[in-house]
């Protein structure tokens, strides 16, 4: 029985993912950014995307949408920035459109002196529109970070849904910093509109 | 040496496809549609502006089935659709409900009535592959895909004046074997564009000669 353990231990542990992310974004400090303003707006936040296995495209689930909702929720809720946030189509103060797109890519080998490591990259983009009630664009917001997802024996083939909240999470904070620092989010202040893309 | 390597690139490749259909195949066995309702699209083909207007998009209903988590469904199939009429560049620009629209742009509105998205393994799948050890799998029926979809459409103007109406619906199956694993695994996105196409084109020809 014992032996049984151990050897089910060391099936968990060889088949067990761990991640690390590239740290393309850097500290994101001060956080909760901080706005001085009269009046908070209230926001209405709108999330899609894509997602992409191996350059195929590919179904994004009610799950994880609801990841992304909630990770949006999570950061916007905690940057005291905005009297109410909702994930909503009606009107409100401020619209912020998300974009995430996920790509993960091949499969990779690390050799080792025995055997080699799994990993998979996994890069995810977040687009944020700023805009106005009235559809006006404030301000776009592009950043992107990317997370490893490394096993031993198992086929790393999507990162656990923990890495993949802290990052999104991370990427509103920045997105908000910014934000914060371009002064889009004050409604007394007329923001100037920035010039509407097509992509 | 480069056959070799472009041999061992096309193993892979088989392989990363029959572990796709894999994973289908266990889903249709449990009852498992392979597929949501699904909002991504594939890339369209971009063509020359037909209609010299603005069109705004309302947000998409999706009527059938009820699934979860509708409205973030709801939302990304909206910007999604917004996406591929903005690649085909149909109308002078493309913009989602929020603000205000001009009399002379058009808003359309669009609700899918019904969406269903399956892939059923045949009884003969499970009998005859044990029974030919395999072989079978290599070279009969794996799966059968289906795909439907359904709506109904509304343009009006911006004043509020309706413009043109109409419905669009387009089913496809395909049968999946060895040798097409890999137009199973684009299959539901691309039959998606094609309703588009057709929603797009049924609201062209309801709305006649009135874009220009």
């Amino acid at each position: 029985m014992r032996h049984l353990s151990l050897g089910l231990a060391l099936v968990a542990a060889l088949t067990a993912c761990a991640w690390e992310r590239t740290n393309r974004l850097g500290p994101i400090a001060p956080w909760p950014p901080g706005q001085s303003a009269e009046k908070a707006p209230s926001v209405a936040l709108r999330i899609f995307g894509t997602m992409r296995f191996e350059g195929t495209p590919g179904d994004v689930t009610p799950a994880e949408l609801g990841v992304w909702r909630d990770a949006a929720l999570l950061a916007y809720g905690e940057s005291q920035l905005f009297a109410s946030v909702a994930p909503t189509w009606d009107p409100r103060e401020i619209v912020v459109e998300i974009s995430v797109n996920k790509s993960t890519g091949p499969k990779k080998a690390i050799p080792l002196i025995l055997g080699s490591l799994l990993y998979r990259q996994t890069d995810i983009e977040m687009r944020t529109y700023f805009r106005r009630a009235d559809g006006t664009l404030l301000r776009r917001i592009e950043l992107s970070e990317a997370i490893r997802t490394i096993s031993a024996l198992a086929d790393p083939r999507r990162e656990s849904e923990d890495s993949l909240r802290a990052i999104l999470y991370d990427l509103h904070r920045a997105t908000l910093s910014q934000a914060v620092r371009a002064g889009v989010l004050r409604l007394d202040a007329a923001g100037e509109a920035e010039a509407e893309d097509r992509s | 040496m480069r056959g070799s390597s472009s041999m061992a690139s096309r193993a892979s490749k088989g392989v990363r496809a029959a572990a796709v259909l894999w994973t289908a195949v266990l889903c249709s066995a449990c009852g498992v549609p392979t597929a949501g309702v699904g909002f991504v699209f594939s890339p369209s083909v971009e063509e020359p502006t037909r209609v010299p207007r603005v069109l705004w998009l309302e947000r998409v209903r999706i009527e059938q089935p009820v699934l979860p988590e509708q409205d973030l469904i709801e939302t990304a199939f909206t910007y999604n659709f917004a996406r591929v009429l903005r690649q085909k560049k149909t109308f002078q620009a493309v913009k989602i409900e929020s603000g205000a629209a001009a009399p002379d742009d058009w808003i359309l509105q669009l609700r899918i009535e019904r969406s269903m998205q399956r892939g059923k393994v045949p009884a003969l799948f499970y009998i005859a592959t044990p029974l030919t050890l395999g072989l079978y799998s290599a070279l009969g029926k794996l799966q059968q895909l289906d795909f439907e979809m359904a709506g109904r459409f509304e343009v009006r103007d911006g004043s509020g004046k309706r413009i043109g109406s109409g419905e669009a619906m387009h089913t496809a199956t395909l049968d999946v074997y060895q040798k097409n694993l890999t137009n199973a695994v684009s299959f539901f996105l691309d039959e998606r564009t094609r309703f588009l196409d057709q929603v797009l084109e049924q609201v062209l020809s309801a709305t006649g000669d009135q874009g220009s």
